[in-house]
């Protein structure tokens, strides 16, 4: 298998023991293994145990059970193998009473991965520790079965909420299986979103239009300041006109959207993002296009600042909307109207989602949204069901 | 161990290594010591040194210096009877058993465990911050500890004002030079926890998003002049100190905020009727308020308000609230 590493010359250069610096982004290996007892003997973990022979390896019980090291560097540099508890395929977690919804279900494979955002930190070290669910069959019959029992419904199955999918892809091999997979299936399409440019072992597999990779994406600036272990925009955006050009359909997301300034310098800022994604990928593979504005958990803050010091994102206008920090309605209506308008000269309204934000505040952007029709075609991906790219 | 009457020149007051006391209130004790003398006596530890260092009792040294008196009864251990931890335990107990710790005299309860008897975090949240009378959590356990970052005219502010311990440990938080700037303030205020801890945040925030030191920021917005003023309540001070700072952190918000206080006063609203909006304008929807004590106050509340709803202002404020 071979993995894009964009930048080599970056990933030459000495590490600081211990930590990823900012655009460290070369292929992720653990320095300590650990498996549980029940994944022990199961194919993928044998596969991945067999390509990091040389890694220290222990074998327990159950992971959840072991000290994790207080230093959440340390615990990045270790590797669990487990199997998922309760149901692998969930509801997205954007999903509330409060929130219109964009109707999309959550598959992970992974949970946490050597990429690290000041935005979306874990609360512990424990939630640090990369890990692999690797009953990779037990989780595929559960998603068939439930395919199976909904084929009325179209389901967009997405992942990279718990973490990078393709980050350590080059390790667990699991979108070879998961692509094909999808492209079995009639009524579902499978969301692989990243932020690293590792696709190259992609391409030539076959998707069937029912795999869509994305890109989140955010302002050069911010990924600099923000993010650790990932690729550039630039880069992502190469990734991006690559797959696409493999006939792959592709997604991105403009989240979270920094605000620190007026909105108007911020949808200038995120409006060059947009230019840079138009031009870099067709419309017409074109997917579809998420976008949200930074919202974050109180305690998010303290944790942020001990490990990204220097971090800018709170400087904005932030208030108490709900259990979450976020800024307030009209700015953020402010700045998704614009970015949504930008988009919506290429691209479908249906091809626009706007992400954890009530059908009021959504109203306000797409007011199409507010027609019932439109509503429920949405909130059953009716919409998405002819793929035209 | 003797019992022994130890003249007062021969304790070295200055070895503070049991101790925990910090601002003691003497005034008490000394009526008490002044009437009956002292009834309990104190524990000093011998040195090898030659030396007596106190161990329990410390506020009866204080308060019988001040009296002006030469000798205190004392139970006088050697080093081989008491070690240093037992010393410093035995003083943690007195405390703790025989009265309230301020927040500072905890905090310095608990660096020494730490620092001096190798106590473990662990041990420090599950032993000795009940005993302290804390809840058993890490998070009061680094509050506590962080409070040895105060600097000693701040120390004295938080045990003299009784600040609570989630407003301290954000004082800690600042440079001691950036305290020192920042007590002139505290000081003219006597604000409620949660808006301490709001003034402090406001100020931290402005000073990193502005990328300038809190004396410039106050400076800048003349923060001392808007708490100095004699002629305004304490109420008042927090008032508009927590509206400077706003409208400086959050200027978008506070304008908007600013405008429609002004639409809804060009409102002839009854006294007893107010309209009320969502500070952050996240629900489109305006609550009306209204008071009254008799029933038949009604009929002339809503006619008033019916009045007022015919005007004009009433569409330009859901236009502009909408807009």
């Amino acid at each position: 298998m071979s993995v894009s590493v964009s930048g080599a010359n970056l990933a030459q250069l000495p590490r600081k023991s211990g930590s990823r610096s900012k655009r460290d982004i070369s292929p992720f290996r653990p320095e300590c293994l650990i498996i549980e007892s029940r994944a022990a003997d199961l194919p993928f973990a044998l596969r991945i145990t067999n390509s990091l022979r040389d890694v220290p390896t222990d074998i327990v019980d159950d992971a959840a059970l072991l000290k994790v090291p207080s230093d959440p560097d340390e615990a990045r540099r270790r590797l669990i193998l487990t199997v998922h508890r309760g149901k692998a395929l969930k509801k997205c977690p954007s999903s509330c009473a409060d929130n219109f919804c964009c109707g999309s279900m959550s598959l992970d494979l992974v949970s946490a991965s050597p990429i690290e955002c000041s935005y979306d930190l874990p609360h512990a070290a424990r939630e640090a520790t990369p890990a692999a669910f690797v009953d990779l069959e037990a989780i595929l019959r559960e998603v068939s079965s439930f395919l199976a029992r909904n084929e009325q419904r179209y389901f967009r199955i997405r992942s990279g909420e718990t973490g990078d999918p393709l980050a350590q892809d080059h390790l667990f091999d699991f979108a070879r299986v998961l692509i094909p997979f999808f492209a079995s299936k009639r009524n579902a399409i499978y969301e692989l979103k990243t932020r690293t440019s590792f696709v190259d072992h992609l391409l030539d597999l076959k998707h069937r239009n029912r795999t869509v990779i994305s890109w989140a994406l955010n302002a050069q600036s911010i990924i600099e300041s923000e993010e650790r272990g990932v690729a550039s925009l630039d880069e992502r955006l190469a990734a991006a006109a690559k797959v696409a050009a493999a006939g792959f359909g592709v997604g991105f997301c403009l989240d979270p959207v920094i605000v620190n300034g007026s909105p108007e310098e911020a949808t200038e800022r995120y409006g060059e993002v947009v230019d840079k994604m138009l031009t870099a990928v067709p419309s017409r593979s074109i997917a579809w296009v998420r976008m949200g504005l930074l919202k974050f958990d109180p305690d998010l803050p303290a944790r942020a600042l001990k490990r990204f010091p220097g971090t800018r994102i709170f400087a904005g206008e932030i208030v108490p909307v709900g259990k979450l920090m976020r800024y307030p309605r009209f700015i953020r209506e402010r700045v998704l109207k614009v970015l949504w308008e930008k988009l919506n000269k290429a691209l479908p309204p249906h091809k626009l989602h706007i992400c954890g934000e009530s059908a009021g505040v959504w109203g306000t952007i797409d007011p199409s949204i507010c027609d019932s029709s439109c509503l429920e075609k949405r909130l059953c991906n009716l919409e998405t069901l002819p793929i035209s790219f | 161990m003797l019992l022994q009457y130890l003249p007062l020149s021969n304790i070295n007051i200055a070895d503070d290594s049991y101790r925990i006391t910090f601002a003691p209130r003497l005034e008490e004790l000394k009526r008490s010591i002044r009437a009956v003398g002292v009834i309990q006596p104190i524990n000093v530890r011998h040195t090898p040194e030659n030396t007596y260092q106190v161990v329990t009792g410390y506020k009866r040294v204080l308060a019988m210096q001040e009296l002006g008196r030469q000798s205190v009864p004392a139970l006088v251990h050697e080093p081989n009877d008491l070690s240093p931890t037992q010393a410093f335990l035995w003083n943690l107990h007195d405390n703790a058993a025989t009265r309230e710790l301020n927040i500072v005299e905890k905090s310095h309860a608990l660096s020494k465990l730490s620092q001096f008897y190798s106590v473990s975090e662990e041990e420090l949240v599950k032993q000795f911050l009940p005993l302290l009378g804390e809840e058993p959590s890490y998070k009061t356990l680094h509050q506590l500890m962080s409070l040895s970052q105060l600097t000693e005219p701040l120390k004295n502010h938080v045990v003299m004002c009784d600040v609570a311990l989630s407003s301290a440990s954000r004082i800690a938080e600042f440079s001691p030079a950036t305290q020192q700037e920042l007590l002139p303030v505290l000081t003219q205020i006597r604000p409620s926890s949660a808006k301490l801890n709001e003034l402090l945040t406001l100020i931290r925030e402005i000073s990193a998003r502005d990328a300038v030191s809190v004396e410039e920021i106050l400076q800048r917005y003349q923060i001392l002049q808007v708490v100095a003023d004699p002629g305004t309540t304490p109420t008042d001070k927090v008032r508009a100190l927590r509206q400077a700072l706003r409208g400086v952190r959050l200027p978008q918000l506070s304008e908007r905020q600013r405008q429609l206080a002004s639409l809804i006063d060009n409102l002839d609203l009854p006294d007893s009727a107010r309209l009320v909006a969502d500070p952050y304008f996240e629900n489109d929807k305006i609550k009306l308020e209204c008071q009254f004590s008799h029933p038949e106050e009604i009929g002339d509340l809503i006619k008033k308000i019916q009045e007022a709803f015919t005007k004009q202002q009433w569409h330009q404020i859901f236009e502009w609230y909408r807009a």
